[in-house]
């Protein structure tokens, strides 16, 4: 799980284990998931994910490698959106199943409630993926509260949905 | 609508020119292509039936699909969930005729906002390297917001002037370089296309060094596609021409054909100027044939 020479030339290599860890004990997504690719971080913020057989070239210097999978140096690291949709099929836990307008919420990147019932799988405030028929949308922010528990769309601004435009429950 | 007088200059090479003129008065219809790594065609054309579209399975693709011209298929839940990406049925030639393979490491050099860059990694099936270049920051960014979108794990970006690509990134099996122009082609999306700017000789200048460098960069053996979005025989048979011209034995033109899409043969004559008689082998698309835009396509294979 090194990758290629390339590869190790071209972007600083990651040791995925405490990220690994840390997926599987919020989202019970188990580390075979990952089997297969690499973790490299070729700028500050951001861990990458690539196939492991991947062969960029040293120079130029890669801007980008792979997909965005982590945001670091943050209380807790963030997936990104795009491992979530990518590799949120594998989570068991902290999985919010939103009905239409949940869903329509947070793809327009607004705040919605979420009902006692929907929190069976999840352990409490922090990242949760939100899912829609079966289809992970990305990561959320969930708060408890005494009725249920508010959940913060974490969409970035780049995928938001225009709410003046965008309908699920509408076609 | 006023047909540029720059196109007046084609009505020699253009087979039926009612029908050219007619078929660039229509809006042109919008094309979205299916995102195998996460979909199927059939499920990508039933979320487009559910949401109240039509689409209708391209003549030469049945993973790609034509919806009508005020269509938005970008503004729905499949689109968010990357399972297709959408993109004019003409820049879906290029990567097929690239042909480019599970493991092999590809350069897409002016690779920008990355719909064939994206084709280019699905084909390849996540896997083995492509290497998507381009000298605009903003414009590498949207290529960003590709990848990520459509789940793409082999992909790295680099921010460079393609005409003067590091060599020491190659070699490649297969380059792919379409390259800035005119984009006389888009003449149905954008009226706009600055017709007064097709054949500059900074513009084919530009065009010939980013060709020429593609082929540096090609193993021998390996294939480059040469692209453009015009019609103009300066940007895409004279460019193609010199190149060959300066690599003599090492460069050839292989067929670029693609059963069930209709194109014109290559010009081997402009102007006086006579041209490789291999240039027949480029394809022309003139928007009348498949009722597309205009665009062109060279397919070379270096020989040593």
């Amino acid at each position: 799980m090194n990758g290629t020479p390339e590869l190790q030339q071209a972007v600083k290599i990651v040791d995925p284990t405490p990220y690994f860890r840390y997926l599987e004990e919020r989202f019970g997504i188990p580390p075979s998931t990952f089997d297969g690719y690499v973790l490299v971080q070729p700028g500050r913020k951001k861990v990458y994910i690539v196939t492991a057989d991947h062969r960029p070239p040293a120079h130029p210097r890669p801007r980008t490698v792979g997909l965005p999978f982590l945001r670091i140096y943050l209380k807790f690291p963030k997936l990104s959106t795009a491992a979530a949709q990518q590799f949120g099929h594998a989570a068991t836990r902290n999985v919010i199943d939103a009905d239409a307008r949940q869903a329509e919420a947070f793809l327009t990147r607004r705040d919605f409630r979420v009902r006692p019932e929907q929190l069976t799988h999840c352990t409490g405030r922090g990242y949760v993926l939100v899912r829609y028929q079966g289809h992970t949308l990305g990561v959320g922010f969930l708060i408890p509260e005494e009725a249920g528990g508010r959940v913060e769309s974490m969409l970035p601004r780049s995928w938001a949905r225009d709410p003046a435009s965008f309908s699920l429950t509408a076609p | 609508m006023e047909l540029p007088t720059a196109f007046i200059r084609y009505r020699p090479i253009v087979d039926d020119w009612e029908a050219f003129v007619a078929a660039l008065r229509r809006p042109l219809p919008v094309c979205v292509w299916t995102n195998t790594l996460r979909t199927t065609p059939e499920q990508v054309k039933a979320a487009l039936e559910a949401e109240g579209l039509k689409p209708e399975p391209l003549a030469w693709r049945s993973d790609a699909f034509r919806l009508p011209p005020d269509s938005q298929p970008g503004n729905r839940l499949a689109y968010v969930l990357g399972h297709y990406h959408v993109q004019e049925e003409v820049s879906l030639l290029p990567v097929p005729l690239l042909d480019p393979q599970p493991g092999e490491r590809v350069l897409d050099l002016c690779a920008a906002p990355g719909g064939k860059t994206a084709q280019i990694a699905v084909r390849m099936q996540n896997r083995g390297t492509v290497v998507a270049n381009d000298r605009n920051p903003l414009r590498l960014r949207q290529l960003s917001g590709t990848i990520e979108r459509l789940g793409l794990l082999n992909v790295t970006t680099t921010l460079h002037d393609g005409a003067d690509y590091p060599l020491e990134s190659g070699p490649f099996d297969r380059v792919l370089v379409d390259v800035p122009c005119s984009c006389e082609g888009n003449f149905r999306k954008d009226q706009q296309v600055a017709d007064a700017f097709a054949g500059a000789p900074e513009l084919c200048g530009l065009q010939t060094a980013l060709l020429h460098r593609a082929v540096t960069l090609c193993h021998p053996g390996g294939r480059i596609v040469y692209a453009t979005c015009t019609f103009a025989p300066e940007e895409n048979e004279l460019v193609v021409d010199t190149v060959l011209q300066r690599w003599g034995e090492a460069l050839r033109l292989l067929p670029a054909r693609l059963e069930g899409f209709r194109g014109a043969p290559g010009l081997t004559e402009w102007n006086g100027r006579r041209l490789h008689p291999s240039l027949e082998l480029a394809l022309r698309v003139w928007p009348h044939l498949n009722d597309t835009g205009g665009f062109f396509v060279a397919v070379l294979e270096r020989q040593a």
